[in-house]
Formats: C-alpha cells, sequence, structure tokens
C-alpha cells in the first residue's frame, strides 16, 4: 500500500527569506561577487557540529531575558506585556531575568552550558522580515539583496561536505538561505517521510538508478541544470542514508519523567502537554539531533551542520500568552537537546555523548519595539536577545548587566529600539573560528568587511 | 578570438567553432512570426542541408539561402556538453535572411560553442547535416515544438490537449492574442472543467476554493487567466485560515451556545462564509487581471475582507495603531524595500488606514464600505456576505475609530501629498482619504517599477532585463487605454523579443503547483480536487490560500529547488501514474492510442518520443531518451522483456521525475 503524505489542512508554512527580487547569479563560475577574499580555510576541526534554529518573526528580546535592572523595562511602556520580577526567574546578576516560560533552560545555565546573549544585531538594523531574515543569513547588511549564506560559504570554504553521506541537514518546510551557496545541502521538509514512496518496491532500485543517471549527467545552456543537477544526485545518495537511521522508531524519554517523550511528535501520554502546532518543531529538531549522533564513525553521515527553526514570533498583537507559548517550545527543546546529546536520555539506542563536540544557537532578525502597541503586541525593532549552548560553550549572562547596559539603551535607536551591543557577525564568526575550526582563520571570506569594521574586538569569548 | 578554417569542401556544412564574445543587438520588437509559406507549393519535403555554412565575421554566421526555404533555425551549444552527449540546442527561430549575429558571452571564460542551421518550410525542418562519423547531426530538440512548448509553459500550466492544438491552428501569435482576450475563448463545451466546478459552485470550504484553483489550470482553455489570477491573488497574498479564525467568534455550535445566533450545522455556515469572502476576493482578481488597471487591483485589494483580516486592519484604531498592513502595501504590495518611503511614511499610511473593519453587509451593498451592517450575521445565505466596512463611530467619548488628523506622505520628496484634516463625522471622509492615498502610492514611480518586474519574473525571466523593464513602464505610463492597465502590460511582457527568444525555454523552474498541475495536464490526469494531489500540495509547501506570510509564495528557482522538492515532485509522478481513478490519477495509454500510437512491444521508441515530445518538447538528449526506452523495455531488475500498460505508465512516471521537466 502506498504511503500518503500526512493529511493537512492549510499547513503552517514556514517563514521565506526573501521574494527573490534579484538572483545573486547561480552559475558556477559567478557565485561571488567581488567583495569576497577567496582563502583555502583548508582544516576545520572534524566531528564538531553544530545546530541552529531560526525563529522567524523577530523574537521579542525584552520580554525573553527581562532586563530588569533598566527602569525603561516598567508597566508604562508595556501595560499587558510587563512581566515583574517576582513572575520571572532571576538570574542572579542583579539585572537580568527569564520569562518563565523558559524555566527549562535553567538546567544546561546552572550546569555552565548556556551562554544567554542580549543586545544581539547590527548598525541601522532592517525592521522588515524579509531582508532582515536575509541579512541574519547572508551575513552582510551591505547586501541586502545577496542570496547566499555565511554558512553556506563556510561550507564551501572548508570542504566540511567532502567524503561525507550526509555533512549539512536542514529540516523545515523550504531550504534556507543560511546554507545556499557553491556546495548544496539536503533539505527535509517531512522528517517522518523522506523517501521514494514504498509501493514501489523492488522496481525502487531501477528507478533510483536511472535518475541518478539522468541528474548526474544532465547538460545544458539552461541556467538551472547545475543546481537541478546536484540536488537531484545528493536526493538519491542521501535518501539510503537518512532512511537508516529509522528516525520514526527513536523515542528518546525524559530521564526526569520517563513516559514523556524528549521530542514529543504526536499527542497521547507521551506528550507532556504541547499543542498540536508544536509537534511539527519538535520532529524537525528530533530529526537534527538524530543526524548529529549518527555522525559518528566512518560508516557514520558525517553530519556537522543540522538546523531548523521556528515560524509565529512576529507577535504584532496579543503577544503576552503566544510568546510565552513559543518560548516555551524553544526551552523545552534546548533542554531536550542536552540531555539527548550528552548520552542523558532514556533511550535503547544509547548513542555516546557529543556534548563536548556540539554547540546549539539561535537566531531571529530583529527584536520588538521597547512599547508596546495598540493591539497589546509589539512590531518589528532591532536588537534581540540569542542563546548559545553546548559543551564548549562559555555559559553566563552577557550584554545584560549594569556595566553593558548604560541607561537609555532601550530607546536608543530612533528613540524607538532597543540598540544592539554585539554585532551578530561576531557571535557567529567566533562559533566557526573557535568551535568549527577555520585554519587559517578567514573571516571577510565568510563575513565581508569583517576585518575592516573590527568586528573582533566585539566577540564575546563565548567558545571555551 | 579563433576561428576554425573552412574545410575547403563546399557543399557539406561543417561545424563552426567560435569563442562568443559580444552582446547581441536587442530589437524594439519582436519580429513578426513567419506566417505565410510561399513554398509550400513548390516542395512536397522539406529543404535540404544549409549549405556554406561560415563566420563573415567574429560574431555573424552566414549560410547560402537554400531553395524551398522559408526562414532559419540556429541552433547552439557548448562543446563540452556536445562530447558529453548532449546536442546543440534552438537559439534562433524563424531567421528571416541568411545572416546571424552570434548572442552574448557564454556563462563561464573559455567556453565554446557549436553552431549549427537548418532550413525550414511548410513541408518541414531540414536536416543539420552529417558529422565527419557519418552518422546525422542531431540537434536537442526543434526550434518550432521548443518555442510552442516555452509558449505553453509560460502563459500557463504548460501542454495540454487543447491548448497544443489551439497553438498550431492560430500560430504563436495568434495564441498569445486570444490567451490575453479570455472572454473570448469559449468553455461551455469543456466538459472536463465544467463538470467537476460545478461540484464547487460555490465552493463551501477551502477544500472547494483549491478544488477550483486545480481545476482552471488544469482543465481550463483560460490558461493565462487562471495564471495571471493565481498571480496577483498570489502578490496580494491574503489567507483563508485567518479568515476562519476571524469569524469564528460569530459562530457557535447550537449545542454550546444555544441561541437566535447559533449554527446547527457547525462549522460548515462558519466554512461557507469565510469560503464565500475569499472566493469574492480570487474572483475580483480574476476579472481585473485581464479588465482592469493596478490601481483598482490595489484599491481591490486593500478593500478586500481577507487582506482586512490577514494584515490586521481591523486592529488598526485611532490612538492605537497597528503598522501591519501599512508597511506590507508600501514593502511588498506597491512600491518594495527600497521604494523609496520611511517608517514616517508607515505610520502615516497606519493613520490613513485606522477606521477599516469587516461586518456583513447585503449582497447590494457588498461593494459600498459606508453602508450599514446586517444585524443578523447569522441569517443563511443569501442574506449576505462578510465584506470591508469603514467604521466611524467613537470608540470611547470624543474619540472616532479613525484617526482625522491632518496626515502626509512622502514628506520632503516630489512626491510629498498632503492630507488635510477632516470634519470626522462621515465614513466618506475616511474612503476617500484611503482613495487619495492609494493614488499617491501607485502614482509614485517606484510602484510600477516595482509592479512591471515581479510580472516580468512571472511570465519571462526570473532576472528581467533593464530593457524588459523599461518595455513595460513604457505600456505602463502611454497605452492609449490608461494608465497600469493589466491587460497591456501583460501583453507587453509577451511580446518582448526576450520573451520569444529559444534561449528562454528552461529558464525557470515550475513551482510545485505548476509541476503538479502540467503533470496532470500531460498525463490525462483526473482529480476531484478533494484527494490526494491536496495533500501533496501540501507536502510540497504551496497550498493555495494557506500561506500565512505576506510574501506570498515565492517566484524565482532557487527558492524551489531543494532535496526535498525533487522529490515530491518525483513521488508526485510516480503515484499519478500509478493510479487511475477519476478522483486522482492519470490515463496515458487513453493519451497515447488517442494519438495514434500504439501501447504494445515493439512501439518502445515511438511510446517514449511521445511522451518526450509532450513533457520537453523533444529537447532531452539521446541519452535521455535511450534511457527511458531501455526503462520501457525492461523487467524491475533489468532484464529485457515485452513491455505492458504497466510498464508504460512507470515509464512515464520515470520521464515526470526527469530534471527536466522541473524547469519551464
Amino acid at each position: 500500500m502506498a504511503q500518503r503524505p500526512p493529511t493537512a489542512s492549510c499547513s503552517r508554512r514556514s517563514f521565506l527569506h526573501g521574494c527573490g527580487l534579484t538572483l545573486a547569479g547561480f552559475s558556477l563560475s559567478s557565485l561571488f561577487p567581488g567583495a569576497f577574499i577567496r582563502h583555502a580555510m583548508a582544516s576545520t576541526i572534524p566531528d564538531r557540529k553544530l545546530l541552529f534554529i531560526f525563529l522567524r518573526g523577530g523574537n521579542d528580546g525584552i520580554n525573553a531575558v527581562i532586563p530588569h535592572g533598566d527602569p525603561d523595562y516598567n508597566v508604562t511602556n508595556r501595560p499587558t506585556l510587563y512581566i515583574p520580577p517576582a513572575s520571572a526567574i532571576d538570574l542572579g546578576n542583579g539585572f537580568a531575568s527569564l520569562h518563565p516560560a523558559l524555566a527549562p533552560l535553567m538546567e544546561p545555565f546552572n550546569a555552565g552550558d548556556l551562554a544567554i546573549a542580549h543586545r544581539i544585531g547590527y548598525p541601522d538594523s532592517s525592521r522588515s522580515h524579509f531582508d532582515g531574515q536575509r541579512i541574519w543569513e547572508n551575513g552582510d547588511p551591505a547586501q541586502p539583496q545577496l542570496f547566499e549564506g555565511w554558512l553556506g560559504r563556510y561550507v564551501a570554504e572548508t570542504k566540511l561536505s567532502a567524503g561525507k553521506a550526509l555533512p549539512v541537514i536542514t529540516v523545515q518546510g523550504l531550504p534556507p538561505l543560511l546554507l545556499r551557496g557553491k556546495e548544496g545541502f539536503v533539505n527535509v521538509a517531512n522528517p517522518n517521510n523522506f523517501n521514494y514512496d514504498d509501493s514501489f518496491d523492488p522496481r525502487r532500485a531501477k528507478l533510483a538508478a536511472a535518475w541518478r543517471g539522468r541528474f548526474s549527467q544532465l547538460r545544458g545552456l539552461e541556467p538551472y541544470r547545475p543546481i537541478l543537477s546536484q540536488t537531484g544526485v545528493r536526493l538519491i545518495d542521501t535518501i539510503d542514508e537518512y532512511g537508516s537511521w529509522s528516525i520514526t522508531s527513536w523515542d528518546p524519554k525524559d530521564p526526569d519523567s520517563p513516559t514523556h517523550s524528549l521530542f514529543p511528535v504526536v499527542n497521547g501520554p507521551t506528550n507532556p502537554g504541547f499543542p498540536q502546532e508544536a509537534l511539527g518543531f519538535f520532529g524537525s529538531l528530533k530529526a537534527c539531533a538524530l543526524a548529529l549522533l549518527e555522525s559518528a564513525g566512518s560508516t557514520g553521515s558525517g553530519t556537522r551542520v543540522a538546523g531548523t527553526e521556528i515560524v509565529g514570533w512576529d507577535t504584532h498583537n496579543t503577544q503576552l500568552n503566544r510568546h510565552g507559548e513559543l518560548l516555551s517550545w524553544l526551552a523545552y527543546g534546548f533542554r531536550s537537546l542536552r540531555i539527548v546529546l550528552s548520552g542523558g536520555a532514556i533511550d535503547p539506542r544509547n548513542y555516546p555523548s557529543i556534548w563536548d563536540k556540539t554547540v546549539v544557537v539561535t537566531m531571529s532578525e530583529f527584536g520588538r519595539t521597547t512599547v508596546e502597541n495598540g493591539s497589546n503586541g509589539s512590531d518589528h525593532a532591532a536588537a534581540s536577545c540569542l542563546f548559545a549552548m553546548g559543551g564548549p560553550v562559555n555559559g553566563g549572562i552577557y550584554n545584560c548587566d549594569a556595566s553593558t547596559w548604560p541607561a537609555g539603551s532601550m530607546f536608543a535607536v530612533d528613540g524607538r529600539y532597543m540598540i544592539e551591543h554585539t554585532d551578530y557577525r561576531a557571535i557567529f564568526w567566533e562559533i566557526l573560528r573557535d568551535h568549527m575550526g577555520a585554519s587559517p582563520p578567514a573571516p571577510d571570506a565568510i563575513f565581508p568587511g569583517y576585518t575592516s569594521l573590527g568586528l573582533a574586538s566585539q566577540e564575546l569569548g563565548l567558545i571555551a | 578570438m579563433r576561428q576554425a578554417a573552412a574545410r575547403p569542401v563546399a557543399r557539406n556544412l561543417l561545424r563552426l567553432v567560435i569563442l562568443a564574445a559580444s552582446h547581441a543587438a536587442l530589437l524594439a520588437q519582436a519580429p513578426p512570426e513567419v506566417a505565410n509559406f510561399p513554398h509550400a507549393a513548390l516542395l512536397a519535403q522539406a529543404p535540404p542541408e544549409v549549405a556554406n555554412f561560415r563566420f563573415t565575421g567574429q560574431n555573424t554566421l552566414a549560410w547560402n539561402a537554400t531553395a524551398g526555404a522559408d526562414f532559419y533555425n540556429v541552433y547552439r551549444g557548448r562543446a563540452a556538453d556536445l562530447r558529453a552527449g548532449t546536442p546543440p540546442q534552438c537559439h534562433a527561430y524563424q531567421v528571416v535572411g541568411t545572416t546571424f549575429t552570434a548572442a552574448q558571452n557564454p556563462p563561464a571564460p573559455r567556453d565554446i560553442f557549436v553552431y549549427l542551421v537548418t532550413a525550414e518550410s511548410e513541408a518541414g525542418e531540414g536536416t543539420a547535416g552529417l558529422a565527419s562519423s557519418g552518422a546525422p547531426r542531431v540537434t536537442r530538440g526543434s526550434c518550432g515544438p521548443v518555442v510552442q512548448g516555452h509558449v505553453m509553459n509560460r502563459t500557463g500550466f504548460g501542454w495540454g490537449e487543447w491548448s497544443s492544438s489551439r497553438i498550431q491552428t492560430l500560430g504563436i501569435q495568434g495564441y498569445i492574442d486570444e490567451q490575453l482576450d479570455p472572454a473570448s475563448i469559449d468553455e461551455s463545451d469543456n466538459v472536463a472543467l465544467n463538470s467537476r466546478m460545478a461540484l464547487h459552485d460555490p465552493p463551501a470550504a477551502i477544500y472547494g476554493l483549491v478544488s477550483r484553483q486545480l481545476f482552471s489550470a488544469i482543465y481550463g482553455r483560460r490558461q493565462l487567466e487562471q495564471e495571471m489570477t493565481a498571480f496577483w491573488a498570489n502578490h496580494f497574498n491574503t489567507y483563508w485560515h485567518k479568515l476562519h479564525d476571524m469569524l469564528l467568534p460569530f459562530y457557535s455550535p447550537c449545542s454550546e451556545s444555544p441561541g437566535p445566533s447559533c449554527d446547527p450545522n457547525f462549522p460548515q455556515i462558519l466554512y461557507r462564509e469565510a469560503t464565500a469572502t475569499q472566493h469574492h476576493e480570487t474572483e475580483k482578481f480574476r476579472h481585473l487581471a485581464f479588465n482592469g488597471t493596478f490601481r483598482e487591483i490595489v484599491e481591490a485589494s486593500a478593500r478586500s475582507a481577507a487582506m482586512i483580516v490577514f494584515l490586521d486592519s481591523f486592529k488598526n484604531i485611532n490612538g492605537s495603531p497597528n503598522e501591519n498592513y501599512a508597511r506590507e502595501l508600501l514593502e511588498l504590495y506597491t512600491m518594495g524595500v527600497d521604494g523609496g518611503y520611511t517608517q514616517r511614511d508607515v505610520e502615516e499610511l497606519a493613520r490613513i488606514l485606522t477606521g477599516w473593519t469587516i461586518c456583513k453587509k447585503s449582497l447590494a451593498d457588498v461593494d459600498n464600505p459606508t453602508a450599514p451592517c446586517i444585524a443578523n450575521y447569522w441569517e443563511p445565505a443569501p442574506a449576505g456576505r462578510w465584506v470591508a466596512h469603514f467604521d466611524m463611530s467613537y470608540i470611547e467619548p470624543g474619540i472616532r475609530r479613525h484617526d482625522c488628523g491632518a496626515k502626509v506622505l512622502f514628506e520632503d520628496t516630489p512626491y510629498e501629498t498632503h492630507f488635510p484634516a477632516t470634519p470626522c463625522v462621515s465614513p466618506q471622509e475616511g474612503v476617500d482619504e484611503l482613495d487619495a492615498a492609494l493614488d499617491a502610492i501607485v502614482a509614485h514611480p517606484s510602484t510600477p517599477r516595482y509592479i512591471v518586474k515581479k510580472i516580468l519574473q512571472q511570465l519571462v525571466a526570473d532576472n528581467p532585463s533593464a530593457v524588459a523593464i523599461d518595455a513595460l513602464l513604457e505600456v505602463w505610463y502611454n497605452h492609449p487605454d490608461g494608465v497600469g492597465v493589466l491587460r497591456e502590460v501583460t501583453r507587453a511582457a509577451l511580446q518582448l523579443p526576450e520573451f520569444r527568444s529559444p534561449d528562454q525555454a528552461g529558464s525557470k523552474i515550475k513551482a510545485p503547483f505548476e509541476q503538479f498541475v502540467a503533470a496532470m495536464r500531460a498525463t490525462r490526469g483526473s482529480t476531484n480536487g478533494l484527494s490526494l494531489i491536496f495533500n501533496y500540495l501540501a507536502t510540497a509547501q504551496q497550498l493555495p490560500y494557506c500561506n500565512a506570510i505576506p510574501t506570498g509564495y515565492p517566484e524565482t528557482g532557487p527558492e524551489w529547488i531543494d532535496t526535498n522538492g525533487t522529490l515530491w515532485r518525483q513521488n508526485f509522478g510516480l503515484i499519478l501514474t500509478e493510479l487511475a481513478d477519476a478522483a486522482f490519477g492519470s490515463d496515458p495509454i487513453g493519451l497515447l492510442s488517442a494519438n495514434g500510437v500504439s501501447p504494445v512491444p515493439g512501439n518502445e521508441a515511438a511510446i517514449v518520443d511521445f511522451f518526450a515530445k509532450i513533457l520537453f518538447a523533444g529537447a532531452i538528449s539521446p541519452a535521455d531518451r535511450q534511457a527511458a526506452i531501455t526503462f520501457l523495455s525492461t523487467n524491475d531488475v533489468g532484464v529485457v522483456s515485452p513491455l505492458d500498460t504497466t510498464r508504460i505508465r512507470d515509464t512515464v512516471g520515470l520521464m515526470l521525475g526527469y530534471p527536466q521537466f522541473q524547469e519551464q
């Protein structure tokens, strides 16, 4: 019986990144405009892994990591969104607290594995979702119409994919710009169904072989032939690898609550209480975690980069409950990742820990207005918060204390928006250089202008 | 630049090799289509091989006039591709005269192009001669079918039985002209379309809305009308689900809240109301796409209840602004993110937009935002419809819902426009103010520039040229029928030499909806809309009316090409050819038989060639063709054995999954 894709009414769709107003040429020869310096960053540090989660829509950093030490965070500015100190989780530095929905983050935080960074952004940041996301993903605010990812550049520069079965995987509706570049990558929209339909066995092998031949031999002057060819061959080569993980039979459980799944994907007793719409995110996160766990060894997938997203952070209306909801998913996901990737889950598969080799990081295109709007929500603003977690991370609170947060910070941009303290590029270059490895280091090849803008001076020392 | 010396053999055509150099001069207008075939009476067969094919200058090809030829076709390909088994493809169709200027630079430096030329008359296309091995030179497809296939792909959803027959009858120009006048295309005897549309007339829920779009795309003869309707609905993206959620509080089940307004058929009435409102918006776009101006269509969107709900206009009130719609109106629907508006403009526009909301009105009042609302909204249709309403009532003592103060747009620019304070008495003030704001925004030069570029991306190229943009802007501003006349701007795109150039064939990618529809059209696909295809559209992330993101679905190739997309396109082709139900399935055998190709052993090549013609206009390499023939000739473990109809269907499934079918 043929497998059917899951029934859906209107499917929640992932945020798009750019409406394709210009095409930054995809032909093999003209991928890099002049600003890029081609270096061979020959080596990365083997086995280091990166997992990213893009929070699409603009996460309200002010209510996620709450600057109670700033008098501008008050009920006058945020009549319905204000969270008093008594309701928040004190982070212990006399300035910052966490939104109560982020309570699960206290486990990694108290273990020193979680860096909570605030006021991350870039100067003159865009108020547009589409430009904003593109800039966070393409690594160059000076080129808002550049359709190539900084992480894609890193993968290509370091030849990270070479010889690996499935080195880079994203699990979301459409492939993120972040990884777009000279090297392709695998994107999986439905983690439970990434295969040719069963009913076509034994014909399946004949089909796959015929297709692989056609895709690999595809030539001609049509402009998309190189990427079509690469994508088709990659698909066929990775379908078997992905299938070997048997994702539908993997269900690691919470050691503190053994009947509960760490990545709930179905309703019922294994779901600790998340709504239906959260289950898609947890399914995607589960696939990312599994890819990284399956990466080890000579027959492993070799996965080094995995990523997904949560959509829906664009809280223009009645934000309080909705934002809390989304934060609870993020926090549970983070806590689950730490348990699973450090070998602490209840799981018959007993994967060894990869915690000391893994960094998990969030991103979001902007934060939200200090003063709430007329609809009990907030509008597009500038800087927001960011979470980085992993064995190699120097845990703690960054940019959210009296010494780094001058009075007026929450209105310093245009008299309306919270100003950044650290450029997003400094965060990610540090992770690439010191965690993933980039030797010899060539930041300008990944983030144009990194050196001339002096961004190194903004690095926070997140990586041990 | 090097030129290969022509061998001193006068008659036989030799392969010529050049390093392509300068840009070709672009023609101001598409060359007229060759319609007369003056030599039809003279020759019963196609013209012979063209003689004395040579270079006369660095980039100019020339040849001898050939007896019986009405025009010539030029083919071009990379030498490296040719060596690897991919022959040259159509580069210029219907060249009149005996010279041709080679086109601009190849993608990579030091590429070497190979050119071939053939002569054509009504009797057919002549040979390209013999290679030095003695075997006939082949081209990857033939110009005529390639260009026809390209026109069907770009002005609609690909090859279809009626469409291909029509384009043969009318020629390309005639077909395009007719598609630009959808009212002139008779659908009254289109049983495949009408019988299905009747099941969803009017649509009762989201399934009905999506089904209607599918049916029009698969079975409709008005292909361009459906394409442009979907284009404008996508440009002014709205989201049925949010409309549904907005109306939910108004309709509750009688089991929960008995009373006069309860719905004994919950949620049917709720679905029907949300659907009726959404459907009305689509049909308005359908009408305006060929009978209106951009100014009219942006107003239709601004005054659409679906849009008012989607971007929170109803929450935008005096003193508590919500900028969502104001921002997207400028960024996505008119001027574009680089159009030159400021944050202040967003705020001022939000103030202008205060007061808009929705309510249910009688059918006589659906286009009158100041008409009164029906109090008993729960009464069954056709009592009315949920539509836009302008509300000037008090929200607090002394404070009206609409901000009646003075406003300004584009201050300190040449387009500065003032909106004086109004008395704050009549809702008409707010309606008139929005009219004036839309006038100013549409008149801003960034708007047509942004809009024509999107139209060009839909029809012509992912990265439209400056020449193309200027040509459409010329029509936008100077057409005798008015400013921004959508039909004429669309026509201008289809009249561009760039559009007619065979180089454009395959230069765009089909979006998933387009791919699934094209597969259905090419295999006598059947669907009742409610079935498998709906699930595939969901998995491929392109369900109409179901995009929560204001930007709508993307149009350019790299946004859609990925492993997941390829997987589901291939799976769709497999399931389509596996099944034969009226609810979902295909009939490629019937299609073969109806065209005189017998589905029997021994006929493998003819069967493959038939579908290669439909799916790819024949433009696949010999190896692609042979792979399909081999697939058809062998069993599941690769042993040669006689074909049966199942294997024919499987082979069509294979071909639907070829990379070339993702191109358009």
